[in-house]
């Protein structure tokens, strides 16, 4: 046991920078990819919900394709097919986009079923109001939709997390990748080591992002729940007292 | 177009509608002077509710003419009705403002943004302006103190108020109420009556009262209307239709309803 | 077959005889994609039973420590794990041949997924289930039997198949361990002549064939075991 702490320590203080700047990329990875999901999921969530047809078919095939083939392959795809048809994407362009374009099409599926989930007196409601059709969707179901989205956009934001560790095999330089080139280096004299540290470190990502989900989670229902009081006011007057 | 405005605000002729093989409304005729106050009384699935959410241009027909304020919102042609396009549909439901029996209120805004909300988003008022006008409607059906609380935390009475203050706020010139106690407590109804009977007395609404209330349909209504299967099969003032109904489906409904 | 014609039929980017020419060695590769990916399915599902039963054991304690490891599994990606396995297992004197090792890190990665799946079916069954299965003095072995496994089952089929399905997916990853299945063969040929347009893309369609025919099954199986087990034509939810 004390072999092992030791072998982390000393681990940790040569390899110690590589593994942050690994840790870094993982997490550059992530928000980039994010933000871009959320996109195509919102993109093609309303995509499917269209009334013009060719949008909707488009839509639903784009969707199928990219939930049937894995993340993989369109990674790989992405980064080693396109370039003979002209298109070179670097590595890491190629991790965000793959990952995007799948975990996107998966989601799409989470904003357009929570849309369909809003009460059909919404909509009623809004146009007896007079609202026109962007109206509607903007400031009476969209909002309410999100309330239910969120959850499942957590889940989902987990799980990118973790597919972010598949970019180390196009040698995008994030955290597996470190963790692969340490133990190259060292013959895997310390393969324990230093894959316990990656495992620990996705392991505590997870939990933050899980966390920061949980956060936004309250704070979009925070109109179901008027009464609750969060928990950094509780803190603030406990403190001042 | 518009047709020359006589003193009918609502004319709907012949109106047809179906739900697949179901006919709602079955050749129906009828007019609403201004400023009427009519009633709709009929047992479930007579098409009551349909009319006014036809009038409310919620629902499509299949024949027949409807306009509304000289404005014609749908007309027969020869191979039945085409509705208005949708500036004119827009110009018309401009008029028409609906209460509705499950309230509607959106959930994730306050009293007295669901009240100004559309004002400010349809109507083109200022938010100063669209508060401001809310602020009064609340105050109007007596909810001033709870501006800034969420649909979750009012009564169903207490939303349905605000349901209506929020119509209100388009400044429509008719009202379409349908059922909107159905969904309450008894204790709560009260409260709900109240402020109708303050709007039909104290205002220049033309309304349509979809309910079950009769005693409060015979108290503010002008006529009465009793439809059974999408017809109108007996109308007339308050008085003629609860006291001496003529047709024997009138008679057995109100028996019925009377009874419970 | 005629080359001529096949080559009319290709574009500069895209040549068919490659992939008349690749075609074969990826089918090599499908057997061994399939056979891996259904074994470790089988596993995970048998491996959900008993860490659901530690997870819920009296002793308290141990069902903590099971649920964080669990819940550690759960968090930390796949292909880390099978990273961990392929190097840490044989300086512990434990050497596994890649197929072995894949499937034990499938095994453990989604039989911690399937005993929460468990678990959180076990634990939508009606409180009063277990009440009237004490009035009615059932013995454990036929509690489970007849009132708590068909009521479990049904719900979780399509949770099961939608592992599957993922399973089928990640089986890819073990071609970086040496899994010599149908990523492998394509990376192969694609290295040797340059071409990578065509394998990929075959092999992107065959995982969309494969997941399109697990659902087709699952859907299937659903409606059947449903019919049975509950005596119902159509599942409730």
């Amino acid at each position: 046991m004390i072999d092992f702490l030791l072998s982390i320590q000393s681990l940790v203080q040569t390899w110690g920078g590589l593994l942050l700047r690994g840790a870094i990329e993982t997490c550059r990875l992530f928000a980039m990819t994010l933000v871009l999901e959320l996109t195509v999921a919102i993109v093609m969530g309303l995509a499917r919900l269209s009334r013009i047809t060719p949008i909707r078919v488009f839509a639903n095939i784009f969707v199928e394709i990219f939930r049937g083939v894995s993340s993989y392959v369109t990674l790989f795809w992405l980064y080693f097919a396109l370039p003979m048809i002209g298109i070179s994407l670097g590595a890491l362009e190629a991790a965000v986009f793959a990952l995007a374009l799948v975990h996107g099409a998966y989601a799409s599926e989470y904003v357009r079923s929570t849309l369909l989930a809003v009460p059909k007196g919404q909509i009623d409601a809004s146009i007896a109001l007079n609202m026109t059709r962007f109206q509607r969707m903007r400031y009476v179901v969209f909002p309410q939709a999100i309330v239910a989205m969120m959850p499942l956009f957590g889940n989902d934001a987990i799980m990118l997390l973790k597919a972010t560790s598949l970019a180390s095999l196009i040698a995008v330089p994030e955290l597996t990748e470190a963790g692969l080139a340490i133990n190259g280096t060292t013959y895997s004299a310390n393969a324990f080591a230093v894959f316990t540290i990656l495992l620990i470190v996705y392991f505590v990502l997870s939990q933050a992002v899980a966390l920061a989900m949980r956060m936004i989670e309250a704070r979009v229902a925070h109109w179901k729940f008027p009464n609750r009081v969060s928990p950094f006011k509780t803190l603030k007057m406990l403190v001042s007292r | 177009m518009t047709n020359v405005t006589d003193n009918n605000i609502i004319t709907m002729k012949s109106v047809t509608k179906r739900y697949g093989s179901l006919k709602v409304l079955e050749d129906l005729t009828l007019d609403v002077a201004r400023n009427e106050h009519l009633s709709l009384i009929g047992p479930s699935g007579s098409g009551k509710s349909t009319i006014l959410r036809v009038l409310m241009t919620l629902e499509a027909i299949q024949a027949g003419d409807v306009s509304i304020d000289g404005d014609s919102l749908w007309r027969q042609g020869p191979e039945g009705s085409t509705g208005a396009k949708e500036a004119d549909s827009r110009r018309i439901r401009q008029k028409v403002g609906m209460v509705f029996q499950s309230f509607n209120l959106f959930p994730h805004m306050t009293a007295i943004r669901n009240v100004a909300e559309a004002p400010m988003r349809v109507l083109k008022l200022s938010r100063a302006e669209a508060y401001e006008r809310a602020k009064e409607l609340l105050k109007l059906v007596g909810l001033s103190a709870r501006e800034d609380h969420y649909p979750i935390q009012l009564s169903g009475g207490q939303q349905q108020r605000v349901a209506i203050a929020r119509a209100l706020a388009m400044q429509p010139k008719v009202l379409l109420f349908d059922e909107v106690t159905s969904a309450l407590d008894p204790e709560t109804v009260g409260e709900v009556l109240n402020v109708i009977r303050h709007l039909a007395k104290e205002f220049e609404f033309t309304i349509l009262f979809v309910t079950h209330q009769m005693g409060f349909a015979k108290e503010i209504s002008d006529r009465v209307c009793f439809l059974e299967g999408g017809r109108i099969i007996e109308q007339g003032t308050p008085e003629q239709i609860f006291d001496n109904p003529r047709e024997a489906r009138t008679q057995a409904f109100l028996k019925a309803v009377l009874e419970s | 077959m005629n080359p001529d014609w096949l080559s009319l039929l290709s574009t500069r980017y895209f040549d068919l005889n490659v992939v008349v020419e690749v075609f074969p060695l990826l089918l090599k590769g499908v057997g061994t994609t399939i056979w891996v990916t259904l074994v470790g399915w089988g596993l995970a599902a048998s491996v959900g039973f008993p860490l659901l039963l530690l997870r819920r054991s009296r002793f308290r304690p141990l069902g903590w420590i099971v649920g964080g490891f669990i819940e550690f599994v759960r968090s930390t990606p796949i292909l880390v794990q099978i990273y961990f396995y392929f190097y840490v297992l044989p300086s512990a004197g434990v050497v596994l041949d890649p197929i072995s090792t894949g499937l034990l890190a499938l095994t453990i990665h989604y039989g911690c997924y399937m005993s929460e799946a468990y678990r959180s079916g076990l634990e939508a069954i009606h409180p009063g289930q277990w009440d009237a299965v004490t009035a009615l003095g059932f013995s454990k072995l036929d509690v489970y039997r007849h009132v708590i496994l068909p009521q479990m089952v049904p719900p979780l089929i399509p949770a099961l198949g939608n592992f599957l399905i993922l399973m089928i997916k990640d089986s890819p990853l073990l071609a970086s361990i040496g899994v010599v299945e149908m990523m492998y063969y394509a990376t192969g040929y694609s290295m040797d002549t340059f071409r990578y347009l065509e394998p990929i893309t075959i092999v992107g369609l065959i995982f969309l064939a494969l997941s399109l025919a697990s659902a087709s099954a699952i859907r299937f199986l659903e409606a059947r075991v449903g019919r049975k087990w509950l005596g119902r034509e159509e599942l409730r939810d």
